[in-house]
């Protein structure tokens, strides 16, 4: 027994001799350092024993090499012990190949990745590793993958089954190797890539996509062959093309939807093109941090601006370094780490958190902090309130009662003149400070009435603060008027209280169709008093009324436009819309679900002169919204017209209704009704 | 005379031999004044590795002496960052009606621009062997084909359709790119209405759209007529086997959910694995039997 602490202890003083790292002391290395407070002392000494993660100690301390790769690439994994030990067993199996940059990133990006818990060991990880580095040597990548660094090349071999590992059946090595070899295009044509394979509800033995029998008889072929050729939706489709793209070197994710999967690949360093992507409620199956959208373009921003981020992150570690001692090292540390890299959004969080827990700074302080996020983050505002609401659940109820509206609208304040990069949830922001205010419905009426004169000036984020309002005070059967006073004296201090709420509304209704925000349209479509006017009698087309629950835009819109009516018009019943007299004036409908359309019915109820002005039009239809196909065209007035679009219009999720002529007059319409199979 | 020869022959050259057209704009208005076929390479010089050692085969003078046939060739180089004028000589060939699923990719399209053969990818053109003979060897088809289709022009009736049909299989296209060839189909029907050769129901087949139909009658519980329809197409001659087995996985789909016929179901699951056990739905079949059997 007292053999083996002897034992115990020489070995013990020569690792220290060995590695240069004490248990208890700093080695100097402040990397270092990070990574074994990261693992814990414990668990460091059991990893440092090992012969062979020694010896790749030594390699890891080298400049410029493993270490500089796996802790300064975003952050680390949920178990860095792992992920040290998959760096090792890589280094071990190719030390030489990983003196070559472009393998060293490779294989720590690897190792960053299959460093989750939830991802698969060794053997795996070198398999991913052995993919890329042979891939890359015969020329069969994209030579995109050789400019990446390894926190852009973790969204490259972290290919999986929704963010998660997926193996031989799934979207494996095998896939992989499948998609290189079958699916290799310029980099922008990822984004359609999904469409190799067919959107298939049922297999060609009559079993459903929701049960396991869809692709079960078909166990003979990799996963990615037999999604071409047996079919799949939504969840089949975005990952083939996603995984197509990282297969050959191409930085992609996979990503969830309301009922929905899409995905998304980086064109371009800066640039991510959503694909197969039919809301903008994303959630990123793959992320450094966060899982929304705005996380990801933030990412990217701070990712790429390499020198501050290195800074930033290695005064994080002097604070974390100063965990438990001095509150002033920490603080003055997480401070000097926010001023390198403002936009260090975890950063940020991680500050937010220890002050509450630990610092615990006076309500002057927080007013300040507060501010200061809020100067950082102006520009993305959902990141601005993910830190905010850290602490004013805690903070909020020791404001003097009074205070507390101000110190909630002043968020609202701050993000007015921004319009962010892209919409994000701001409805559940509005829920969580309405939650946090707490009080009366009165109360909370007064909160929005105050965010709603706040918002007058943003073209983005009155619309759904509105549609939010709509869904919180006004309930099935009871009075609006409470309601509609907040509302209408919220929009009064911008100067238009004396109109009537329909025509207040107008404006936000066109706002919320512009910004591409179909729940925010039709929430306050439906806020206009008058009972839904039913189409006339018409024969309809196979499928379901794709257009109904849509947004419309329309090019201009006049004194006699009725946008309260505009949700109305996409069916089932009738609407109006009317433009200002322009040339080619034009309507286009967002479809609800992307679709095969069947057919299209155009309700125009005019007669005379009304009705015959607004001829002659064309129908265009488009996936993207950009590049258009003309599929119809009607030439003399009929109050209802049905077009048949069979196999003309395989994949729609936009139609565009424009008067085909030179003169400068209006266009009006009452309904526009697309039916058609639904693609997702 | 020797000069009047040298006028001639320099005018006769392109007609016989080999040309190269800038994009595929030029390349149609050349084929069809020339009667000629377009060969095209799709590839990237900028980003496909693979694709370059065929794109400078394809660019050589070696290529187009090696070459037999009467063709216009065309190399489109697909640009991720285009120049101003490459962008424009992209939108020429954007009248190319057929995109690459996989580059490099090499296609042959008949002098009215319609697609006769496609290879998508390194292991679809290394399969094909040397690229030379492959192109010669599609160009030989496309004869082929228009001589079974100026003959089926001259016949009536099922055999003008079975010539129409066999000029179709050469290819092994279907009706092609965005039905293309449906007006054969048309002809085909016209000359042999009620279809006696059975080709124009190889073309006609629908495929998926038999399982859709198959399921949904089962929906409304007229097994009758689905199994009817199945029937009515598992007659017809000339299908081939894959579409015999999409008929029987048809069959399969509406058993399953037919209760008095759900004990067939095993027997549907033969019957589709006996018309060709080594393809992929051949051994689909097989392996249903087995999860049956668990």
């Amino acid at each position: 027994m007292r053999s083996n602490h002897r034992w115990s202890a020489l070995v013990l003083a020569l690792l220290v001799g060995l590695t240069g790292v004490h248990a208890a002391e700093e080695s100097g290395n402040p990397a270092l350092d990070e990574l074994r407070r990261t693992i814990g002392e414990s668990e460091w000494e059991t990893w440092v024993a090992a012969p062979d993660h020694r010896r790749f100690l030594a390699e890891l301390k080298n400049p410029d090499g493993w270490l500089d790769e796996l802790m300064h690439s975003g952050p680390l994994p949920d178990d860095p012990a792992k992920m040290l030990s998959l760096a090792a067993a890589l280094w071990k199996s190719d030390a030489s190949g990983l003196r070559d940059r472009y393998e060293l990133t490779t294989a720590a990006a690897v190792a960053l990745t299959f460093g989750q818990k939830s991802w698969p060991g060794e053997e795996e990880a070198m398999s991913r590793y052995v993919y890329f580095r042979d891939s890359r040597r015969q020329g069969l990548l994209h030579p995109m993958f050789d400019q990446l660094e390894t926190w852009e090349k973790r969204f490259v071999v972290s290919a999986g089954n929704n963010g998660r590992w997926g193996d031989k059946g799934g979207w494996g090595d095998d896939s992989l190797v499948w998609l290189r070899d079958h699916v290799k295009l310029p980099v922008s044509a990822y984004v359609g890539a999904c469409w190799q394979a067919p959107y298939r509800l049922h297999n060609v033995f009559g079993d459903s996509i929701h049960g396991r029998n869809y692709y079960a008889p078909f166990s003979d072929m990799i996963h990615a062959e037999r999604v071409r050729d047996v079919g799949g939706v939504c969840g089949s489709l975005s990952h083939y093309g996603a995984t197509a793209a990282r297969a050959n070197g191409i930085p992609a994710i996979t990503m969830g939807e309301p009922g929905h999967c899409a995905y998304a690949v980086r064109v371009a360093r800066g640039e991510w093109t959503p694909a197969y992507s039919l809301s903008w409620k994303r959630g990123l199956h793959t992320s450094l941090w966060g899982r929304t959208w705005t996380q990801l373009l933030l990412q990217e921003k701070v990712m790429t601006d390499s020198e501050a981020t290195r800074r930033s992150t290695e005064e994080l570690w002097e604070a974390r370094s100063h965990l438990g001692g001095d509150p002033k090292k920490v603080a003055d540390a997480y401070r000097r780490a926010i001023a390198a890299q403002p936009l260090a959004h975890p950063t940020w969080l991680e500050f937010a958190k220890w002050q509450l827990d630990v610092a615990k700074p006076s309500l002057i302080e927080w007013k300040q902090f507060h501010d200061e996020v809020l100067v950082a983050f102006a520009d993305y505002p959902e990141a601005a309130w993910d830190v905010l609401k850290v602490f004013m659940p805690s903070i909020l109820p020791q404001v003097p009662a009074e205070e507390r509206m101000p110190f909630l609208v002043a968020f609202h304040d701050a993000i007015a003149d921004h319009p962010g990069p892209v919409m994000w949830n701001i409805e559940a922001a509005l829920n969580e400070q309405a939650t946090m205010l707490g009080g009366d419905t009165a109360t909370q009426l007064e909160f929005f009435e105050q965010v709603v004169a706040m918002q007058l000036r943003s073209e983005r984020w009155l619309a759904p603060l509105v549609a939010w309002g709509r869904n919180r005070f006004v309930k099935e059967g009871e009075d609006a008027n409470a309601f509609f006073n907040a509302l209408t004296a919220g929009l009064a201090s911008g100067g238009e209280g004396s109109e009537s709420l329909g025509k207040v509304l107008r404006p936000v209704i066109l706002a919320a169709a512009e910004s591409g925000n179909a729940d925010a349209f039709q929430g306050l479509s439906q806020l206009r008093s008058s009972a839904e006017t039913e189409a006339p009698d018409y024969e309809p087309f196979d499928g379901e009324l794709l257009s109904a629950g849509g947004i419309l835009t329309v090019s201009t819109t006049s004194r006699w436009d009725r946008p309260e009516e505009h949700a109305a018009l996409l069916g089932p019943g009738i609407g109006f819309f009317h433009t200002n007299a322009e040339v080619r004036p034009h309507a286009i409908v967002q479809l609800s679900k992307l679709g095969e359309l069947s057919g299209l019915v155009v309700i125009e109820n005019s007669w005379g002169h009304n009705a015959n002005r607004i001829m002659p039009f064309k129908v265009s239809v488009s996936e993207d919204g950009e590049t258009w196909t003309e599929v119809g065209r009607l030439e003399k007035h009929e109050k209802v017209w049905r077009l048949p679009l069979d196999e003309r219009a395989a994949r729609v999720a936009y139609v565009k209704i424009e008067r085909d002529d030179d003169r400068k007059e209006v266009f009006h319409l009452h309904g526009i009704h697309v039916f058609g199979r639904r693609l997702q | 005379m020797n000069r009047w020869l040298s006028v001639w022959i320099a005018l006769l050259l392109p007609l016989l031999g080999v040309e190269r057209a800038a994009d595929f704009t030029e390349a149609l208005e050349l084929a069809k004044a020339g009667g000629k076929d377009i060969a095209v390479l799709y590839h990237g010089s900028e980003w496909c590795v693979p694709g370059r050692p065929l794109a400078e085969r394809w660019e050589s003078d070696g290529f187009e002496k090696a070459l037999g046939a009467d063709l216009i060739l065309v190399g489109i180089d697909t640009k991720e960052h285009p120049t101003e004028a490459e962008a424009e000589l992209g939108k020429r060939n954007d009248r190319c009606p057929v995109k690459p699923r996989s580059y490099p990719a090499v296609m042959l399209f008949d002098s009215e621009g319609r697609l006769v053969a496609r290879r998508d990818g390194v292991s679809e053109i290394k399969a094909m062997g040397v690229l030379e003979t492959a192109l010669e060897r599609a160009v030989e088809v496309r004869k082929q084909r228009d001589m079974h289709w100026a003959e089926a022009e001259a016949a009536e009736g099922q055999r003008a359709a079975r010539l129409f049909g066999e000029g179709l299989d050469l290819m092994n296209l279907g009706l092609g790119p965005k039905n293309i060839y449906k007006p054969v189909l048309d002809k085909m029907k016209a000359a042999d209405p009620d279809d006696q050769s059975g080709f124009a129901a190889r073309y006609e087949f629908p495929g998926m759209g038999l399982v859709g139909q198959s399921t949904k009658l089962a929906g409304e519980k007229k097994f009758e007529e689905a199994d009817a329809e199945i029937s009515k197409w598992l007659s017809k001659k000339r299908l081939t086997d894959d579409q015999k087995q999409v008929a029987w996985s048809a069959r399969f789909a509406l058993y399953q959910r037919w209760p008095e016929r759900k004990e067939k179901v095993p027997d549907v699951l033969k019957a589709l694995q006996r018309v060709d056990p080594d393809s992929d739905m051949g051994k689909a079949a097989a392996q249903y039997l087995k999860m049956l059997e668990q």
